[in-house]
């Protein structure tokens, strides 16, 4: 598995690349460490058939970036991973799979 | 005055066989706008898959009541991937004669359910009657007609006799002839072409941009079927994607009738290739590392992530199915149709919502 660091800094520079390669986005996976981290991984697929995920780390209660603007495939995961984990990504609704009225609170979280 | 109104579409409508909602807003008998709306059925799979990995397997396949085979095939390689486990060639042509048996099940499905949709009755159930031919062949084969339980890390539970295998040869000579008459009812049927042609049209660059998969996006001419990656078997298969044009509702069903034709052939190839040897290997530990695998299931790309820590439970696996990056595709398809459009363009997608929500 070709994993990629990125940073909150590069972020947009890294994203941009991908959408100037015509990289294909497949999925976003969220990893909470457990530790007051969250890994966000960002899934493509590249022209020649390659399959790099660039990874970002980050406090699992810090701000991250919506892709949906560059990667429109990216619409629901994002509302998925907001609503699974409770994280803060700006202009992402985070409802997608649970009930409006549930009191289940992002059940895929184990940082505290 | 313009009169804008919202019209509610499912979650529970005839063609639906599962829920899914759309908030579709009109203007008269012109859909405008709409919002999707999914999670009636969300069971919580992926925080259940944080388990034994060897469990999981029964697990994976429950995401699924079409493509089951699919999810426990795409979950036992990302697991070899990460073990380092190395599938028998036997288990792997296994897998994947199942596997395309289970595309020629989903596919005959929904041909039908389309014919459903538009109010082609004996043409529904033509294609549900000679879909029963592979259910009962997979009954056979596997011991289940639905959940095949076939799978598991490092190759299959059971073997193809020489017997189970003259029954397939038996259920494919059956098929064709049956296959034959759909086809020729899809190609040359006035109804269906005339109802279909030009409706619920999917731009190449839509389905580009859109991340649409599987015969939806290869209807619309996208190149882009993942068993040309030559995963498993299907490196020492002769394979080439079949592509349409169109991208219309007409084109998504002639495009799955023709991969019913490529299925069977692929099928026959794959037991012309059968040689004596095992049918699994032992993985040795628990999984320690991370993976992604993708198989191309009856509606796409399936693709799977995976990380294990050593431990006899899995730390995160993440399933993204075909249905999940198929929705996206869902209202530019539907706005400027007529309301009346709307449930033949959903059904002509193929939605599989169990899978979605997992």
């Amino acid at each position: 598995m070709n994993v990629v660091p990125i940073t909150w800094e590069n972020f947009d520079a890294e994203m941009d690349k991908k959408v100037k390669e015509n990289a294909r986005l497949i999925c976003i996976s969220g990893l909470d460490t457990g530790e007051g981290t969250m890994e966000v991984n960002y899934h493509f697929v590249v022209n020649n058939g390659d399959l790099v995920t660039l990874r970002l780390t980050r406090g699992i209660d810090e701000e991250f970036k919506s892709v949906v603007d560059k990667f429109p495939a990216a619409v629901l995961v994002e509302k998925e991973l907001v609503e699974m984990y409770g994280i803060n990504m700006k202009g992402v609704d985070g409802h997608l799979l649970l009930a409006a009225d549930s009191n289940i609170y992002a059940p895929q979280r184990r940082s505290p | 005055m313009k009169v804008v109104n919202i019209i509610p579409f499912g979650p529970q409508h005839p063609v639906l066989p599962e829920p899914i909602h759309l908030d579709m807003q009109t203007e008269g008998e012109i859909v405008t706008d709409v919002k999707v709306v999914v999670g009636y059925i969300h069971r919580g799979i992926e925080k259940g898959l944080e388990n034994d990995y060897e469990k999981n397997m029964f697990l994976a396949e429950k995401i699924c009541g079409i493509c089951s085979g699919v999810h426990t095939s795409t979950y036992s390689t990302v697991i070899e991937s990460i073990m380092g486990v190395e599938v028998p060639q036997r288990a792997e042509l296994i897998r994947a004669i199942i596997l395309e048996l289970e595309r020629l099940h989903s596919h005959l499905l929904i041909i039908g359910l389309v014919g459903d949709a538009i109010g082609y009755e004996n043409f529904f159930m033509q294609t549900w009657r000679d879909r029963e031919i592979v259910m009962n062949l997979l009954g056979t084969l596997t011991g289940n007609r639905v959940h095949y339980g076939i799978n598991k890390v490092g190759g299959v539970r059971r073997d193809l006799t020489d017997e189970r295998i003259a029954l397939i040869k038996k259920a494919l000579a059956e098929l064709r002839p049956k296959v034959d008459d759909i086809a020729d009812i899809v190609y040359h049927d006035y109804t269906l072409k005339k109802r279909g042609r030009g409706v619920g049209v999917l731009k190449k660059s839509d389905a580009i941009a859109l991340g649409i998969v599987g015969p939806n996006a290869r209807a619309s001419g996208v190149n882009y079927d993942i068993r040309s990656t030559g995963y498993g078997a299907y490196k020492d298969l002769h394979f080439k994607p079949i592509l349409g044009e169109a991208g219309d509702c007409h084109e998504r069903t002639v495009v799955r009738v023709k991969e019913l034709y490529q299925s069977m052939e692929l099928i026959e190839e794959a037991l012309s290739l059968l040689k004596p040897g095992e049918i699994a290997v032992r993985p040795k530990g628990f999984p320690k590392g991370e993976a992604v695998a993708r198989h191309e299931a009856p509606r796409g790309e399936l693709f799977y992530y995976a990380r294990g820590i050593g431990k006899k439970e899995m730390y995160r696996v993440k399933v993204r199915t075909p249905t999940y990056a198929n929705i996206p595709g869902i209202p530019p398809l539907v706005k400027g149709m007529q309301i009346a459009d709307v449930p033949y363009i959903v059904v002509s997608l193929d939605p599989c919502i169990a899978c979605t929500e997992r």
